[in-house]
């Protein structure tokens, strides 16, 4: 059976009965108010009406001219969409519903943004203000703040502070990076670099220093939050980076994350952030394992092994071939089998030589294997 | 699929319909059923209760009938509902009744396939979790039965794009099956 007619036999179950549907519809429209066609436009003698207004109208103009209006500002310069990794969704009552944004377009202020399950999206909001935004999150944008609404993000602000509200309080973050988590009515704020004020409901304010976080509850401050690496709570972004094509944040958050992993007691939490890190970011990882603390006896180090050999996918080929051959025969294994997966072919050789096999000879393999798969 | 010709016999159904004939509004139901499963399909991956998306979609279309200023244009009035149902859909399913410490650190894997001894049901699956422009391709082909010059021609992109996107996602579901390709 070939894939074309197993995919229609797939889908065969889906596809339901057209009748069916119908007969559910028109019992659920049974008894709504019946839509009417318009009546027909009334014609009106209406140049007289129009003339008119038109006299009234430029006498107004003359008596009370205004200034000249400074001039619109040009779609750059509004808010608009840096880059995604899946569908964004920007929707308002002035849309009459949502539209897909794709990386460059612009949305109002006043929209709801949204990011799909799967996508990631990096909004600039002006004045080198960016806001990031995880699968499955949203934020309302306003003039004088943004409203975020469910899921995670991280606010960014240089020279101009960037206002967050969330949970019945306001966050200001005046310089820096903080990352918001939002789940039901709680909102967790945590300061990545930087400094931010907070203002609950009854006009409390607080001020939080890097790596400073707190727990806010319908406008009141709950309970502080503290997070050894903040990386750990922002490692879902390194896909969006890599798309964004911010090559050196995306470095400094892999290379923490992984020395984090290296290091008890941190070192669950890290490798449970790592395998968050997406499919974009596993090339950069193997190519950290391959170049730093290469003891081949470290556990912690064949652990990584199997994140990157459980998510990569064909982005990674060559950072694979390039590990294949690493001194610990545990991530070799590791490396051999995400490789056979990944390729569809053995190399040449069987799982149970790749452990014992001298590392030059490996290397061998893995050039003339990766030369089979180009 | 967003249709942008106008279709007289949509039109006439459309007026039937205003005039208060229920049968008629039936009849454009049973025509364009399909379109809006498949376009629900598409922008949600398969969904529970795609029968009650439906369904929803034609309500709305129903109550908002009088205001549709070009009846000929009715597939892609039904199209922008059923868009605008999908992602109130995504809105709400999103991360609801999480604590702060699974949604800051266990996001749902949304690549796990899980355990399924079922080939078509995996492979539903697998389509549910192509890249949209993909899995849209696959199911005006597959689903939809249109040819390559009516999915070329409701999407604005060529025949060649089209069969690029139906080549890319079946290579992607002999990956995510684990198959090699004849």
């Amino acid at each position: 059976m070939t894939l074309d007619d197993r995919i229609r036999e797939a889908l065969a179950p889906l596809r339901g009965d057209p009748e069916r549907d119908a007969a559910r519809v028109l019992a659920a429209i049974r008894n709504l108010p019946a839509p009417h066609a318009a009546p027909p436009p009334v014609r009106t003698r209406w140049w007289p009406v129009l003339v008119a207004a038109a006299a009234g109208l430029l006498a107004g103009w003359l008596l009370h001219r205004p200034e000249p209006a400074p001039p619109a500002p040009g779609p750059e310069e509004g808010p608009r969409l840096l880059a995604c990794t899946g569908p964004i969704e920007a929707f308002s009552a002035a849309r009459k519903g949502g539209d897909t944004l794709l990386p460059g377009a612009g949305f109002r202020i006043g929209d709801t943004v949204f990011a799909q399950e799967r996508a990631q999206g990096e909004l600039e909001l002006g004045q080198g203000r960016l806001l990031r935004l995880d699968s499955a999150s949203e934020v309302t944008t306003a003039p004088e703040a943004i409203e975020f609404v469910r899921g995670r993000a991280i606010a960014l602000a240089s020279a101009v502070p960037l206002r967050v509200r969330t949970g019945g309080v306001e966050a200001t973050v005046l310089r820096g990076a903080a990352a918001f988590t939002r789940a039901g009515e709680a909102t967790r704020v945590l300061v990545l670099r930087g400094q931010l004020r907070l203002r609950g409901a009854d006009g409390r304010e607080l001020e939080l220093d890097e790596h400073q976080g707190i727990e806010v509850t319908a406008g009141a401050f709950d309970r502080p939050y503290t997070q050894a690496l903040p990386e750990m709570s922002v490692a879902w972004q390194a896909e969006l980076l890599a798309v964004a094509g911010r090559e050196k944040e995306l470095a400094v958050l892999l290379e923490r994350l992984y020395l984090a992993a290296l290091l008890p007691p941190v070192d669950g939490k890290a490798l449970h952030a790592l395998r968050q890190l997406g499919s974009g970011a596993m090339p950069r990882l193997a190519a950290l394992l391959r170049t730093m603390h290469k003891n081949p006896l470290d556990p912690q180090r064949v652990a990584i092994a199997g994140v990157i050999a459980d998510h990569c996918d064909l982005r990674a080929l060559d950072a694979l071939f390039a590990l294949l051959p690493d001194p610990s025969p545990k991530v070799r294994l590791l490396v051999y089998r995400a490789l056979v997966r990944l390729t569809g072919d053995d190399g040449g050789i069987e799982e149970r030589d790749v452990e014992t096999m001298d590392e030059e000879r490996l290397r061998k393999v893995a050039a003339a294997w990766a030369e089979s798969v180009r | 699929m967003q249709g942008t010709a106008t279709n007289p016999g949509d039109e006439a159904l459309v007026r039937q319909t205003l005039a208060g004939d229920h049968d008629a509004f039936g009849r454009l139901v049973a025509g364009h059923a399909r379109t809006v499963r498949a376009l629900c399909l598409a922008r949600l991956g398969f969904h529970q209760d795609l029968d009650d998306l439906v369904q929803e979609t034609f309500v709305h279309a129903y109550q908002g009938l009088d205001r549709l200023r070009e009846p000929g244009r009715f597939a892609a009035y039904l199209a922008r509902i059923a868009q605008n149902l999908c992602v109130d859909r995504l809105r709400r399913a999103g991360r609801a009744g999480q604590t702060l410490d699974v949604v800051e650190f266990d996001p749902p894997a949304p690549h796990d396939p899980g355990p399924d001894p079922d080939r078509l049901a995996l492979l539903r699956r697998h389509i549910g979790r192509l890249p949209e422009a993909l899995r849209e391709a696959v199911l005006l082909f597959y689903f939809e039965q249109r040819s390559y010059a009516e999915i070329a021609g409701g999407l604005g992109i060529t025949e060649a794009a089209v069969n690029q996107r139906l080549h890319r996602a079946k290579a992607a579901l002999r990956e995510a099956l684990g198959e090699v390709e004849p």
